[in-house]
């Protein structure tokens, strides 16, 4: 059984809880010790005052013996072994309209104006205290007179006659299911109704909000008819309020169902709305014209018809259940099922056929239905909420991803841009040195060339500054570039050099990871490191071979420059030799270290230039 | 039989020292020398050397100009600069230049460079 039958089965099982509960607790009534004499009563017509009945048992619907008379008066005799020393009451669990209270011929209570209009007490419980001392011991004289309206039931439940004390809780319960709940219900729904309506306020293209919210003043009518004793409204006018407000009930409830389900029947909603209007003038009409009619109309025609309309929306809701097999759908159907069949209950009361003790059942299945409905509508809407912030964050994501991207392209708009003023900074460098400094350098060096003095100190300085010229011009266009990119570039012009200069070159970078890049400043220093201890094997050493081997290590570069020349002399060096020293000062710049020996044959310059922060 | 080499080149020193350069190569042979465009052009008009030596910035105008005129005579072309792979030295690989050299060569390098040109086509190029 899947997770939604379990559901659906306990749900069954609380709703089955809830209805036994409720007719449960109609059936509380006080032990049969305080039935006022002991239940037996003699029933007497009241205008005419006829015999109707000298043996009768409650409870008892005198108008079904006696359909013709408009009055009723109960009569019996309630036996005390002593007069009591407490408070005694009377009290009446269920009757019809009204009734008052005699006992040993003294009027002790009614429940309000027993001549038309009526004051309107059905399904109510009455208690009455009696005075003191009117109780005596021995046989006391018990009566309650009851009226009818024209065509309205009229019935007694039953007469209890006992201490205030033992009564009292039985009045408050029976009190508390068929006045004061309806009064706390009135309440809510009127809330309900305002909050409801407040929401369509807010949010105007949801017209469900509105359309339960419009179920609301129509519950609030029919409740008022149920428990509204105030107004001095003649019968026919509360029966007819009893029967529209239903009516209009379950009109609001089928509109309602309709937006709630997201379906569109404008021609039904129409119809409904016609139906609601015209028929409360119709049967306004009927009242004023023939009210000694409209009763039987009223219960007869509308209630049967507003019945056989309430079947539409709880089809509406089985379909609903049928095609979504969700916990909510199946609890809508529940609640517009219970509805249905409470007020179909009822209406079999109203017309006789079923006992009228319990009074109305239809009020408590609101309870379930705005429960119900109010609880899947206010999910809804926190759906609705949460749905929106999800939206809303996505959309915060989507900008803030697009902001991103802008500022990710404006950077790379910024530094193509950058490079793009420094590769024209660079070849206005270079037109400037080629046509100026650089010109003028190869030019000086070729004159000396032709004078013969191309090993001349002069000569060496110049090329060196060539050398470092096109370093320095290198470094500017490669500046973001890789060390062995650099090294490589450097190698091809080393190459050629050698090859001139009849010196073998060993290249190693295996050790060099290819992606390996050092600042930029660094970068040229190391190249100018490089360069000059190439030129100095080549002017002093008189070597073979000039080598390079550069390896990473965990925190810098190694570069190893080596020939297998005449070596140096020692105290050059110390007395600031031109060469050494000023790789040395290269080295430091770039924050690194520089040492140099003598080996057999030749020298071993050994660079660490640091990486990393 | 050696390489005839037509050397163009504004400054007075660097061109004598390159063509001091080219005319002790056993293996070339300097055909004539300019110091401008038109001179240089005007030299072309006359001969077809095997190979143009050529310096771009030159007085008169770029020495690029003159490349297509020499690839038309079939003289293969080395273009001259201070500095390696600079703006102008690269238009003129574009343009049909063989290959290029640095001024300071020493004059071995010449000689390979020129030599090189007839001995694999566009070596220097690639």
């Amino acid at each position: 059984m899947s997770s939604l039958g379990w559901r659906s089965l306990l749900g069954l099982l609380a709703w089955l809880g809830f209805v036994a509960t409720l007719v449960g607790l109609h059936r509380i009534q006080p032990p049969d010790a305080w039935l006022a004499g002991g239940g037996r009563w003699t029933l007497v017509g009241l205008d005419p005052a006829v015999l109707v009945s000298p043996s009768t048992v409650l409870p008892n619907q005198w108008r079904e013996f006696a359909p013709e008379l408009r009055g009723a008066r109960y009569e019996t005799a309630a036996q005390l072994a002593s007069a009591p020393d407490e408070a005694w009451v009377i009290y009446l669990p269920s009757l019809s309209l009204n009734a008052a209270v005699y006992v040993n011929g003294e009027r002790i209570g009614d429940g309000g104006s027993m001549q038309e209009p009526l004051a309107r007490y059905s399904f109510r419980p009455l208690l009455f205290r009696v005075p003191g001392r009117l109780l005596r011991s021995g046989a006391n004289d018990i009566a309650v007179e009851l009226r009818a309206e024209p065509s309205g039931s009229g019935f007694l439940q039953q007469v209890y006659l006992g201490p205030l004390a033992q009564l009292q809780p039985y009045f408050d319960l029976r009190q508390f299911l068929n006045v004061q709940s309806i009064y706390v219900l009135i309440v809510a729904v009127l809330v309900l109704g305002l909050v409801m309506f407040a929401v369509w306020w807010g949010r105007r293209e949801e017209r469900v909000y509105l359309w339960y919210s419009l179920t609301m003043p129509a519950v609030v009518l029919h409740c008022l008819g149920l428990v509204s004793t105030g107004l001095s409204l003649p019968s026919v006018w509360w029966e007819w309020l009893h029967h529209v407000s239903r009516a209009w009930m379950i009109a609001a409830v089928t509109v309602f169902g309709l937006h709630f389900l997201g379906l569109s029947r404008p021609r039904l909603a129409a119809f409904l709305g016609g139906y609601s209007a015209l028929g409360a003038l119709a049967m306004a009409a009927v009242a004023i014209a023939s009210p000694a009619n409209f009763s039987t109309l009223a219960v007869t025609v509308c209630s049967a018809l507003t019945f056989a309309f309430g079947f539409y929306p709880v089809s509406l809701f089985v379909r609903h259940a049928w095609q979504q097999r969700t916990a909510s759908s199946v609890w809508m159907l529940t609640a517009a099922a219970s509805l249905l069949a409470a007020g179909g209950r009822d209406v079999l009361m109203e017309n006789g056929l079923l006992a009228p003790f319990d009074g109305e059942y239809f009020h408590y299945m609101i309870w379930l239905g705005i429960g119900v409905f109010t609880s899947i509508l206010i999910a809804r809407f926190l759906g609705a909420l949460r749905e929106s912030e999800t939206l809303n964050r996505e959309l915060d994501d989507r900008v803030r991803q697009k902001q991103a991207e802008l500022e990710r392209t404006y950077e790379e708009l910024r530094r193509s841009e950058q490079q793009r003023l420094l590769a024209d900074e660079r070849e206005r460098i270079q037109r400037d040195m080629h046509d100026g400094l650089g010109g003028t350098l190869v030019s000086t060096l070729a004159g000396l060339d032709l004078q013969g003095e191309r090993d001349s100190a002069a000569a060496q300085s110049l090329r060196s500054a060539l050398d470092d010229l096109r370093l320095m011009i290198y470094s500017l266009d490669q500046g973001s570039g890789t060390l062995r990119a650099a090294l490589a570039t450097l190698r091809e012009r080393i190459a050629r050099l050698a090859e001139d200069a009849g010196l073998a070159l060993e290249w190693d970078m295996q050790a060099l990871p290819e992606s390996l890049a050092l600042e930029r400043g660094a970068t040229l220093q190391l190249m100018r490191v490089v360069q000059e201890a190439f030129t100095n094997t080549v002017k002093h050493a008189g070597a073979q071979t000039f080598s390079v081997g550069a390896s990473s290590h965990e925190n810098g570069v190694r570069v190893e420059l080596r020939d297998d020349g005449a070596g140096f002399d020692p105290a050059g060096v110390e007395s600031g030799g031109y060469g050494l020293s000023n790789m040395r000062v290269r080295a430091q710049k770039m924050g690194g270290r520089l040492d140099f020996e003598s080996v057999s044959p030749g020298t071993r310059i050994v660079l660490w230039v640091p990486t990393g922060s | 039989m050696a390489y005839t080499v037509l050397l163009v080149e504004d400054d007075p020193r660097t061109r004598e020292r390159l063509a001091a350069a080219i005319a002790e190569d056993p293996g070339l042979q300097l055909l004539a020398t300019a110091g401008n465009c038109a001179q240089a052009r005007a030299e072309l008009d006359a001969r077809t050397p095997d190979a143009l030596l050529l310096d771009l910035g030159l007085p008169d105008g770029d020495g690029g100009d003159l490349i297509p005129e020499a690839l038309r005579a079939g003289t293969r072309i080395i273009v001259m600069s201070v500095f390696d792979s600079c703006p102008r030295q690269r238009a003129a690989l574009a343009a049909g230049a063989h290959g290029c050299l640095l001024k300071d060569s020493s004059p071995r390098a010449i000689g390979r460079a020129v030599v090189g040109l007839f001995a694999a086509p566009n070596h220097m190029n690639s």
